[in-house]
């Protein structure tokens, strides 16, 4: 892992998504954190490292805490607002247009080269 | 929704096959196990969805042929719980099956596969990674099939609407799904002369009971 970057933090409810993630994103030099739903996600990034995150890469539909839901809380979070989001979901028309403070939707299925140019492209 | 369902599980797959390629190049035999692991699980979850609209599609079309043999439906629950148990496993969750056979009876083996993944779909989906209990027991000639989760369980009572088309009990921003298993279930069921419920379990959860009757009582779908 290149210490280099800082941490993407992927919130999927898939163990599997989760995994490959963790994977890809690793061998690509990537420190990787996961949650499985959007709770997971907000106790990750409140913690007093949480800020070092780099990214988020969020799914959208999840149980206990869905992808809007953690949007909401997310945007009245001064600590949280600034880190990038990049909703990643099987259904980009369900927002309509992309919703504030999210750096970009990206449509699943998603490759490699595209999950790593979003990463460059918005991690701060 | 049927095209979204499936592009969660195409994610895996792109992801993996781009990246193996280099994984294997750098030797990297753990993550290579992993990504290998991942995959099959993935095209088992996209054989079920591609089932589960084949069998929706030809509800739909008022052509769900059944064709019963004489089957051990202990051993089938066996072996389709079997599937899921490393899934469930991962996720923190069991699965406790009380199938002590053989329960033997005359009933499509294909369908009731489905049946049984469309009910461990549900339970795995609502759950909450809390132990799923699946039962099967003979009676008469005929069978009785429970699936139950601890997971939040209904609202409210669904009654009869959760086994309709594209009927939705949970919170659709939450929960994936095509909106079509239990009607699949149900529409199955009857084709071999059987009954369903679904509800809310006591002590919590939701539980799913699939009546079966013997050959007599099945003809219907034969």
């Amino acid at each position: 892992v290149d210490t280099t970057h800082r941490p993407v933090l992927v919130v999927d409810d898939d163990a599997d998504i989760l995994d490959v993630y963790s994977v890809v994103l690793e061998d690509a030099g990537y420190e990787v954190l996961t949650a499985g739903n959007g709770q997971e996600a907000l106790e990750r990034v409140r913690r007093p490292d949480g800020s070092n995150v780099s990214l988020i890469l969020l799914d959208v539909m999840m149980p206990v805490m869905n992808g809007w839901e953690f949007l909401a809380q997310r945007s009245e979070d001064p600590k949280l607002r600034n880190i990038p989001v990049v909703v990643c979901t099987g259904d980009p028309r369900a927002f309509g247009h992309t919703p504030e403070g999210v750096a970009a939707v990206l449509q699943k299925p998603i490759g490699l080269d595209t999950l790593l140019a979003a990463i460059r492209r918005y991690g701060a | 929704m049927a095209s979204h369902e499936l592009r969660t599980p195409l994610t895996a797959l792109t992801l993996s096959a781009d990246a193996l390629a280099g994984l294997v190049d750098a030797h990297d035999t753990e993550s290579v196990v992993r990504l290998s692991a991942a995959i099959g699980r993935q095209a088992q979850r996209l054989a079920r969805l591609a089932n589960r609209m084949l069998d929706a599609s030809q509800i739909g079309a008022g052509e769900l042929p059944i064709q019963p043999e004489e089957i051990d439906l202990a051993q089938l629950v066996r072996d389709v719980t079997g599937a899921f148990v490393g899934e469930v496993r991962r996720a923190g969750g069991d699965i406790l099956v009380d199938a002590q056979g053989p329960v033997l009876g005359r009933w499509d083996p294909i369908r009731m596969e489905h049946v049984v993944n469309n009910l461990l779909d549900n339970a795995v989906k609502f759950g909450a990674h809390r132990p799923i209990e699946v039962g099967v027991h003979g009676h008469g000639g005929g069978a009785t099939l429970t699936v139950r989760d601890h997971g939040n369980g209904f609202s409210r009572n669904p009654g009869d609407d959760v086994f309709g088309r594209f009927r939705r009990v949970f919170d659709e921003r939450a929960f994936g799904g095509l909106g079509v298993g239990l009607h699949v279930v149900h529409e199955i069921v009857a084709a071999h002369g059987g009954t369903v419920s679904a509800g809310n379990a006591e002590g919590g959860g939701t539980i799913v009971v699939v009546d079966l009757p013997g050959a007599d009582a099945s003809r219907r779908g034969a």
